[in-house]
């Protein structure tokens, strides 16, 4: 009788103490480096925080954060040794080297079926490697045209350009009304923030080139690639555009203090603009937006850098159901609703998110709303892009000297394609 | 003990064996420490050089040490304890492909060779007016020592700014007083203003240090010898060539050597000011941006591996010239 006791009480002290451990809560821990700065955090911050409301039982750790200068060293460092947050926010050029790593969960088994299918299929491809998803869409952040009222009234400009072409031409009116005004500004800072080199691919795309061919050979000197840049040297030794090595950070003051008639930056940044503007009043009343323009109307030049979600090897699988409960909430319309109402202009590639959200907006979204539908997602997948992206920082420093373009560019090209060839 | 000059040498007693070997105890963790942060580094950078060293390989060892026992069987080939590919000197090669590493060579000496010149020239001049006592002297020497005070990192900010194209302050200074015809120069687009830039900012980050260094190597200058020097008729730059100049040279050299070796090693200012351009990559931006932005760790160590053979060399010839003129003043 004692044994058959001794042996009763003993599975309930098992059972109470198994169902202790299931009602424990799951901790994931959860890193961008949005959260850690100070203007993000609230928005970031708030989206995990709605999580945790919604999802008792589940706490998203995200104390380890570090400025975007480090993030990405930091983030490939910790998760090589295994020591990564479970979830981190990355850039989908970042994608390439974390691939090399090794370091990503097949997330293909946990999320489900119905959130794949309400994502556009170039949203889901361009996250899925061998047949596995190894990274969550989260969402995009497109660009489009800022342009000063005031300074197109002076000009005697009356109509937006409606292609790229006019756009230059306005440009060049513009830059005519002073020595210290610029037509158009194109963001390319020499490393210092980040290298931004990729923005001359809207230039490129209007003219008809593209980085890439048709077979994946780098394509920085055919005719249209001569052309897009020979016209950027000349925006430039004309003064009509700033000198190359400027970030967006540096055209945003310039754009607030009304040195700038057009350049493009993301809904989220006007307000950086506006906070460099003598009258904040008066830059609003002259500030509009419009999308990129391509060759010509409607078809924009803009691009889409696609921010992901990603889990590393490290977490456990018995918590990968959790973390893709997380994964979900964090790329569905609550939390995209809470970067709109944090204007920080996130659109989503998934389409109920996109009607729930972006059905009633104001202008300026509309305008981002309509850049995203022509805009084109980065050539990121070489492991090297972001080399590719100084070499070409490089390229244009060198033809702000004077430098032959045709040189220049083929120099350009021949480093890139050495490196896409070492893959 | 007899050599073989047949000089007697009386051997060591127990005691004195004892306490070098107790000695030894003493300094062994501090040698153990540096050989853990130093020495290993330094070897594993020497060794991965010469192999493909890139993001994919980190997680691992760089030896598979499972395999000791087949090697040691004799079943398989040393190399296969090797967990990285041997790549035929192509970190090395592949630098001199483009001449890339000798304008990073180039590019290194022109910033050392100008930062540190001019801090000397200009350290000197304004501890001579220092020590010259002056009125108001200590606060004006308290005042030099401000820019030494600021950390590297907010000098580089400062300085970009002030020489931004459209807003900084010396672009306009420069097109008031007439220096300048236009009024928004790019100091980073032309590659001498690009160098001009980070070395100004350098110099006057560094002036301070250079300032106090020859500051006190001056105030330990015996006066009765510049009296002397008087007395013989010798003019204030003769007294200074031939008296105080060599009186000061155990400073001169080791506060230079410091300032060179600091100078080599500078990152944040350039990195801070002019980011990855070409005009300003050093050695020390390029061996980073080629492991740590390219995750190209192999090629990066070449770099830093060329970049300790340089220092070697001038190490060495600096000791050199350090033992010719050692004992001139003598």
């Amino acid at each position: 009788m004692k044994k058959f006791l001794a042996l009763v009480l003993t599975m309930i002290l098992l059972v109470s103490v198994s169902s202790f451990a299931l009602a424990e809560d799951v901790t994931i821990g959860w890193t961008s480096w949005a959260l850690a700065e100070e203007k993000l955090l609230p928005v970031y911050a708030g989206s995990a925080d709605a999580f945790m409301a919604d999802n008792p039982g589940i706490t998203v750790d995200y104390s380890q954060s570090n400025p975007y200068a480090s993030y990405l060293d930091q983030l490939l460092t910790a998760a090589s040794a295994g020591n990564a947050p479970y979830v981190a926010h990355i850039k989908a050029e970042w994608l390439p080297q974390f691939l090399e790593l090794g370091v990503l969960k097949d997330l293909t088994p946990y999320i489900s079926a119905d959130v794949i299918a309400d994502y556009s299929p170039s949203a889901i491809e361009g996250a899925t490697v061998d047949g596995k998803m190894v990274a969550m869409p989260w969402f995009g952040n497109t660009y489009a045209m800022y342009y000063n009222k005031a300074l197109l009234a002076q000009a005697g400009i009356e109509t937006l350009p409606q292609s790229w072409d006019e756009l230059i031409e306005d440009a060049y009116k513009i830059a005519a009304l002073g020595d210290d005004i610029y037509g158009l500004a194109i963001p390319n800072s020499n490393g210092v923030e980040a290298g931004e080199g990729y923005n001359v691919f809207p230039a490129l795309w209007a003219n008809g080139g593209d980085f890439l061919d048709a077979e994946g050979k780098i394509n920085l000197t055919d005719e249209a690639a001569i052309k897009t840049f020979t016209q950027i040297q000349k925006l430039v030794v004309d003064k009509v555009s700033p000198t190359v090595g400027n970030s967006f950070k540096d055209l945003r003051n310039l754009f607030g203090q009304g040195k700038i008639a057009f350049y493009w930056d993301l809904e989220g940044t006007v307000s950086a603009a506006a906070a460099a503007a003598p009258d904040e009043a008066k830059f609003y009343e002259d500030f509009g937006c419009f999308v990129i323009p391509g060759a010509d109307t409607p078809n924009g030049s803009g691009y889409v850098i696609n921010h992901y979600l990603v889990v590393f090897n490290n977490c456990p699988d018995e918590i990968m159901p959790q973390v893709a409960t997380f994964l979900e909430y964090m790329s569905d319309a609550r939390v995209i609703q809470i970067f709109k109402d944090g204007n920080q202009g996130k659109m989503s590639s998934r389409e109920s998110v996109m009607e729930k959200v972006f059905t009633e907006v104001g202008e300026i979204t509309r305008v981002y709303v309509d850049a995203m539908k022509t805009a084109r997602p980065l050539p990121v997948s070489g492991l090297h892009f972001m080399d590719a992206d100084k070499e070409i920082v490089n390229a244009l420093t060198r033809l702000a000297q004077g430098e032959d373009v045709a040189a220049v560019m083929a120099d350009c090209q021949s480093i890139i394609q050495e490196m896409y060839d070492e893959e | 003990m007899q050599t073989r000059a047949g000089q007697v040498i009386n051997p060591r007693s127990p005691t004195q064996r004892a306490d070098s070997l107790f000695g030894f105890v003493l300094v062994l963790p501090a040698l153990l420490a540096l050989l853990v942060v130093i020495a290993l580094p330094i070897l594993k950078g020497i060794f991965v050089s010469f192999f493909s060293y890139k993001l994919k390989n980190i997680s691992g060892s760089l030896f598979d040490f499972s395999r000791l026992p087949d090697v040691l069987s004799g079943k398989d080939d040393i190399n296969s304890l090797l967990t990285l590919q041997w790549n035929d000197f192509a970190n090395y090669t592949s630098l001199f492909k483009r001449g890339e590493i000798l304008k990073y060579f180039g590019n290194t000496l022109e910033f050392v060779i100008l930062t540190v010149g001019i801090q000397l020239i200009l350290g000197m001049a304004i501890a001579l007016l220092l020590n010259s006592r002056i009125r108001g002297c200590g606060l004006f020497r308290s005042i030099m020592l401000i820019p030494w005070t600021i950390p590297s990192v907010v000098v580089a900010i400062l300085w970009r700014w002030m020489i931004h194209q459209d807003f900084g302050v010396i672009n306009y200074v420069a097109y008031v007083m007439g220096f300048s015809e236009q009024l928004n120069v790019s100091w980073q687009v032309s590659n001498s203003l690009a160098m001009a830039s980070i070395v100004m900012a350098s110099v006057w980050r560094q002036l301070p240090y250079m300032m106090v260094m020859l500051l006190a190597g001056l105030q330990s200058v015996d006066s009765s010898l510049e009296e002397a020097a008087h007395i013989d008729g010798a003019n204030g730059w003769k007294t200074f060539l031939n008296v105080i100049l060599p009186s000061i040279r155990p400073v001169l050299i080791t506060s230079t050597w410091i300032a060179v070796m600091n100078n080599f090693q500078m990152y944040t200012i350039i990195a801070n000011m002019n980011g990855t351009g070409a005009a300003t990559m050093t050695l020390s931006i390029a061996a980073y941006q080629e492991a740590f932005k390219s995750y190209n760790f192999g090629k990066g160590a070449a770099i830093g591996v060329m970049w300790l053979a340089l220092l070697f060399i001038i190490t060495l010839l600096s000791n050199k010239l350090n033992d010719r003129y050692a004992n001139d003043y003598q």
